[in-house]
């Protein structure tokens, strides 16, 4: 394969599909950011052997087995369990620890913002290649219990092994605290504290790559399709790449679930 | 024909003198300056006027009076005395006039006292910064009080683009220009109601960055004042209530202040006093509650570019409570 295609070739294959043959253009518009890993893996593919592969993917098991002798290490249930070991595949088991830092935790995240992420991924008012071919395939039902499960499940102990410098924390929790009102950036916590309204999510502790990235495609209008992302772009827009690094490295810092600018939390920062 | 010219003449007229009329006309002056501006303004209309009529009448003599009357104005004197000494006389005394209207505003801006008002302008809007009865900064937006009779000092800043502030009931107009503070004197003659404009093009919604001037007599003045000053009043009626803990778990707050609850942002206006105010949004909008409602979900149709995002996220009766709570900071 490497032969036959250069990488910006395999880009465009895997983000615009190929006409005729049945494979499809990536689902998440704008998603470039997902479209180069794939691509980058691609081309590390032929040296990878079926163990690895099962190994990389979460072999724990299931009924979707693939031709060409490849398996796929997990399948698509409809029944509970199946789900759940489906959704661990990226998100870690019971949600409290993803797999990559690319990837949300979703234990302890506000029930209403997960309904509602799901079914934007759904009707494609929010984009991911992998979010939103999953979300096609569920039903309102069963979103709604897949959020109800996550908000409770008890999130992880300890914050995502991370070496973020210190002063960058800082920088950050000055952003998330208060802002920087010159620049027009309102304060995270004023919405995104733990203690508004559920619609907004939580942030503390949740991974600084998955942070960049989210405010990323915010500042750059990719993730604008919801009233609330519209809201977010308004705050983001006015962002700077370092401002977002700061943030991320600050809210991943603090532990999962915390309230964000809570005395307790201001004591226990930076651990 | 005639007729229909004559109706033609009447409704120019009237379109002309129309946009005179009321709280934004330089031509009904309430203030000092204005009113000096004002004299100054109809003082050189009545001497171009003069002038204008004198120069018809000089060359309608010429062309179609009698022989005798033409042979006077034959005359080196004529070109002389009426070409170059009364221009001079009468632009020099014009100028001079001038000079004294605009000094006196130095005059005044002596007399005022401290501490003044600080107005900013912002994207597009108005902020307002008194100083309370305990020498405490109060800020609100989109609106002035001032009392009557007295120099009130007017620093003009701006912390983005240049605008200008104009009062044309009450003064000329100044800059507001980034990084500077310039002084503007206001000395309203009574109290009443005016309207300002900005009056310097700042981007795209620079027509509608407006606001109205509240002119009170001292006494009132210093009631109102130290009723702004003072913490916003709790909600009382249930959808009140409910209005205020919408704006609050929505994350209102983070761009709004509301004095004596926990919305403390400085990014957009305070809305502490909001419901006492004249207009919405720099006088975009009248003071209501549906337009409040219809501003929150509509701003940036009513008003495109402004830094507020539309917070289409509220159910109807979500919408209605907030709407109701922000109309009640009286």
């Amino acid at each position: 394969m490497r032969d036959d295609f250069d990488t910006s070739e395999l880009f465009w294959i895997v983000q615009n599909g190929f006409k005729f043959t049945g494979m499809p253009a990536w689902p998440g518009e704008g998603r470039d950011d997902e479209v180069w890993p794939l691509v980058a893996y691609l081309e590390h593919l032929p040296e990878t052997s079926p163990e690895e592969f099962a190994a990389m993917t979460g072999d724990s098991g299931g009924t979707f087995r693939a031709q060409h002798g490849l398996d796929f290490g997990v399948g698509f249930e409809s029944s509970g369990e199946g789900l759940l070991r489906y959704c661990a595949t990226c998100h870690g088991e019971a949600g409290a620890r993803s797999v990559d830092g690319l990837v949300p935790a979703l234990a302890g995240q506000n029930a209403a913002y997960l309904r509602r992420s799901l079914e934007e991924y759904r009707q494609n008012r929010r984009q991911s290649g992998m979010m939103e071919t999953v979300a096609a395939e569920l039903d309102t039902d069963t979103i709604a219990e897949l959020a109800d499960h996550y908000s409770r499940a008890r999130p992880a102990d300890q914050t995502v092994e991370q070496r973020p410098d210190a002063a960058s924390i800082e920088r950050g929790r000055a952003i998330a605290l208060h802002g920087v009102p010159t620049e027009r950036v309102p304060p995270c916590a004023a919405c995104h504290s733990g203690t508004k309204s559920d619609q907004f999510p939580r942030l503390a502790g949740l991974s600084a790559p998955y942070i960049e990235v989210q405010l990323q495609l915010f500042h750059d209008g990719v993730r604008t399709q919801s009233p609330y992302a519209e809201i977010m772009h308004n705050v983001a827009r006015y962002m700077n790449r370092e401002e977002m690094e700061d943030v991320a490295a600050y809210l991943a810092s603090l532990p999962p679930g915390a309230v964000m600018g809570a005395e307790d939390v201001l004591a226990g920062e930076g651990r | 024909m005639k007729n229909s010219a004559a109706r033609l003449l009447f409704l120019a007229t009237a379109m002309a003198t129309s946009g005179c009329a009321g709280v934004q006309s330089a031509l009904m002056p309430r203030g000092e300056e204005a009113i000096e501006v004002d004299r100054l303004f109809w003082t050189i209309t009545g001497i171009s006027a003069f002038v204008t009529g004198l120069v018809v009448a000089a060359v309608a003599v010429a062309i179609f009076g009698p022989p005798r009357w033409r042979d006077r104005l034959d005359k080196d004197w004529i070109v002389w005395g009426g070409g170059v000494v009364f221009p001079v006389v009468v632009l020099t005394g014009v100028f001079i006039y001038g000079l004294i209207v605009l000094r006196s505003g130095d005059v005044r801006a002596r007399e005022a006292e401290e501490p003044g008002i600080t107005v900013v302008g912002k994207r597009w809007w108005w902020e307002v910064v008194y100083t309370g009865p305990n020498g405490e900064p109060v800020t609100t937006a989109n609106e002035l009080r001032i009392p009557a009779g007295r120099p009130i000092a007017i620093r003009l800043e701006s912390d983005n683009v240049i605008h200008s502030f104009w009062v044309p009931r009450l003064a000329g107009k100044l800059d507001m220009i980034p990084g500077r503070s310039n002084v503007l004197t206001l000395e309203a003659t009574e109290p009443g109601l005016s309207r300002g404009q900005c009056a310097e093009y700042c981007g795209g919604a620079h027509a509608l960055m407006a606001f109205y001037v509240e002119v009170l007599p001292q006494e009132e003045y210093d009631d109102w004042l130290a009723h702004e000053a003072s913490d916003a009043r709790p909600p009382e009626s249930e959808q009140e209530i409910q209005g205020q803990e919408v704006f609050m778990r929505s994350g209102c707050g983070a761009c709004h202040s509301i004095r004596g609850t926990e919305a403390n942002g400085v990014i957009g206006p305070d809305l502490t006093h909001l419901g006492s105010r004249h207009s919405l949004a720099a006088a975009a909008l009248p003071n209501s509650k549906a337009a409040i409602a219809t501003w929150i979900v509509e701003n940036q149709h009513i008003k495109p570019e402004n830094l507020m995002p539309e917070y289409r996220i509220f159910e109807p009766e979500e919408l209605d409570a907030v709407a109701a709570y922000l109309e009640s900071l009286e």
